[in-house]
């Protein structure tokens, strides 16, 4: 896990192996297995690697298929799907022991103009620095997540408003803690990479379990991302998740980024397997 | 423009029904090999929730009865041709003990026309919860959709009435009329705010909508096919004739 920024930049400069096929380094983790945000943002590199730079990614779709092994790199496979005039799709495999672990499609579009609308700010939302830090006062656990700031703003469990109609929703503040290049992909990389934290707690909300907790089992499932606009990563960005369901251990996570200036910059769509730990058997 | 008042349910079509579920009836041709039929349509390309349907039904053939479908992601790549079928080349990518994922590729003229992903489960138990329900009309209160699309004078409503008889479409309103702010979809059609911005290199040149027909800049020996039209139709102001065109346009 990055414990920098420059950590953060090295994992996601990719080795060239071939025309479509690239090598992802791993650093040290205490993890058990590899943390998905950082198969999908390398596997988005990959990608864009084959594509022309006029096309700017503005989705991805991907599984998480096996546990990935940090002790070993992750080879990137890239298929090209479609370069047509607007669009160019290409299809990511990431592969370990010969095994696939997680497999992407991802679509990069020449930019244009068109209709313009977006949700508008949440209301009552209190500035990072008067949130609480999850990180502060823990030990080595969570310093090899020093490349990224995170705030709690709240869940529907404690500091959030009542909605009584929506009883799955958690608010973090995030960043790249550190300056990044000013490279546009690099950016959407490292969003790619954060948004797959924090979210299974806007499904736990309602149950009174809590993310992190020795007695529950969670894994993500897929991982969607639409770019809408590009946006700094190393700035404040608020990620407003809900989690409109939860059945057949599973739940679904609907979530939106917005920049501290109140732009919808991206949405992210997650399906986690939540499991008690009694239950966990995969 | 006069609104109608509601018209009462309709008789299910029992044709369209059946004509629809052998649309989903795939042919097998050899192991996660699949071919589907089409349907006359007067609009030039295949719809595709058709493609999406009949990828998920190629899907779901390879895998055993015990585990049901929980999600697809999927991209529609090129138009599908409505005079032709289209041939459905299903992958297995993980065989695990609770989950099975396969990838379908639509194929048409030799060519790959949409790509599927599709996840699979082994039922199980978990925590429940969801989002309450919105207070919304019944069915038999809202505009039927061929309906509102006649008043509106779209001179292809009865041929789309014909052709979508399997489907009833009531309106139930959108973010103008008829819904209430709820705090997520509600009337924030805002454009944001001017404020400025540290720029991004390379930030978003523009390119008119229309000019799609010009084709330059573009790295030699990237393009290896023709351009997509894209799926979906333009934007309209209000969400009925949006769903209208989509469902002409799609």
């Amino acid at each position: 896990m990055p414990r920098d920024v420059g950590e953060l930049l090295s994992l996601l400069d990719l080795e060239t192996i071939d025309d479509n096929l690239f090598r992802g380094a791993q650093q040290d983790s205490v993890l058990p297995r590899v943390f998905g945000g950082q198969v999908a943002a390398q596997a988005l590199v990959a990608a864009s690697r084959t594509t022309d730079p006029a096309y700017v990614v503005h989705s991805l779709h991907s599984y998480f298929l096996q546990p990935g092994d940090t002790g070993a790199p992750i080879v990137y496979d890239v298929e090209e799907l479609r370069s047509g005039r607007s669009f160019a799709t290409r299809r990511v495999l990431a592969r370990q022991h010969g095994r696939p672990i997680f497999v992407m499609t991802t679509d990069f579009q020449k930019p244009e103009d068109g209709l313009e609308h977006q949700d508008a700010f949440p209301d009552d939302v209190p500035a990072p620095e008067d949130c609480f830090d999850p990180q502060a006062g823990r030990g080595e656990e969570l310093s090899e997540w020093g490349a990224i700031s995170m705030r709690y703003v709240g869940s529907s469990a404690d500091l959030l408003p009542e909605d009584p109609q929506r009883p799955g929703r958690q608010r973090f503040w995030l960043r790249i803690d550190g300056e990044l290049p000013d490279d546009p992909l690099v950016h959407a990389a490292a969003f790619a990479y954060a948004s797959d934290m924090t979210l299974a707690g806007a499904a736990l909300a309602p149950h009174g379990y809590r993310l992190g907790g020795p007695d529950i089992m969670i894994a993500s499932l897929d991982h969607a991302v639409w770019f809408h606009e590009p946006f700094r990563a190393d700035r404040w960005w608020l990620y407003d998740q809900h989690a409109p369901r939860a059945t057949g251990g599973r739940a679904l996570i609907n979530s939106r980024a917005f920049t501290e200036d109140g732009r919808l910059v991206g949405s992210t769509a997650q399906e986690a397997l939540l499991r008690r730990a009694r239950e966990s058997s995969r | 423009m006069k609104v109608p008042e509601p018209t009462p349910l309709r008789e299910p079509d029992q044709g369209a029904v059946d004509e629809l579920v052998e649309l989903l009836d795939l042919e097998t041709i050899d192991q996660d090999l699949y071919r589907g039929s089409n349907v006359y349509t007067p609009r030039g390309r295949v719809f595709g929730g058709q493609v999406a349907a009949q990828a998920l039904c190629a899907g779901i053939r390879t895998v055993p009865e015990e585990f049901g479908v929980h999600s697809l992601h999927s991209y529609f790549l090129l138009p599908g041709d409505p005079s032709i079928p289209i041939v459905y080349d299903v992958e297995r990518i993980r065989d695990g003990r609770s989950f099975l994922t396969r990838r379908v590729a639509a194929r048409q003229h030799g060519r790959a026309i949409y790509f599927l992903t599709a996840n699979f489960q082994r039922e199980e138990e978990g925590f429940s919860h969801q989002d309450a329900m919105p207070d919304v009309i019944p069915p038999a209160e809202g505009l039927d959709l061929v309906e509102l699309m006649s008043v509106r004078g779209n001179s292809d409503a009865e041929a789309l009435g014909r052709e979508w008889a399997a489907l009833a479409v009531r309106w139930v309103g959108n973010s103008k009329h008829g819904l209430e702010p709820d705090g997520l979809a509600g009337p924030h059609h805002l454009v944001p705010p001017p404020l400025p911005r540290r720029p991004l290199v390379a930030l978003r040149p523009v390119v008119a909508v229309g000019a799609v027909g010009s084709r330059s800049g573009d790295r030699a020996g990237l393009h290896r096919g023709r351009d997509a039209g894209r799926h979906g139709g333009p934007g309209g102001p209000d969400q009925a004739t949006r769903i209208a065109q989509q469902a002409c346009n799609s």
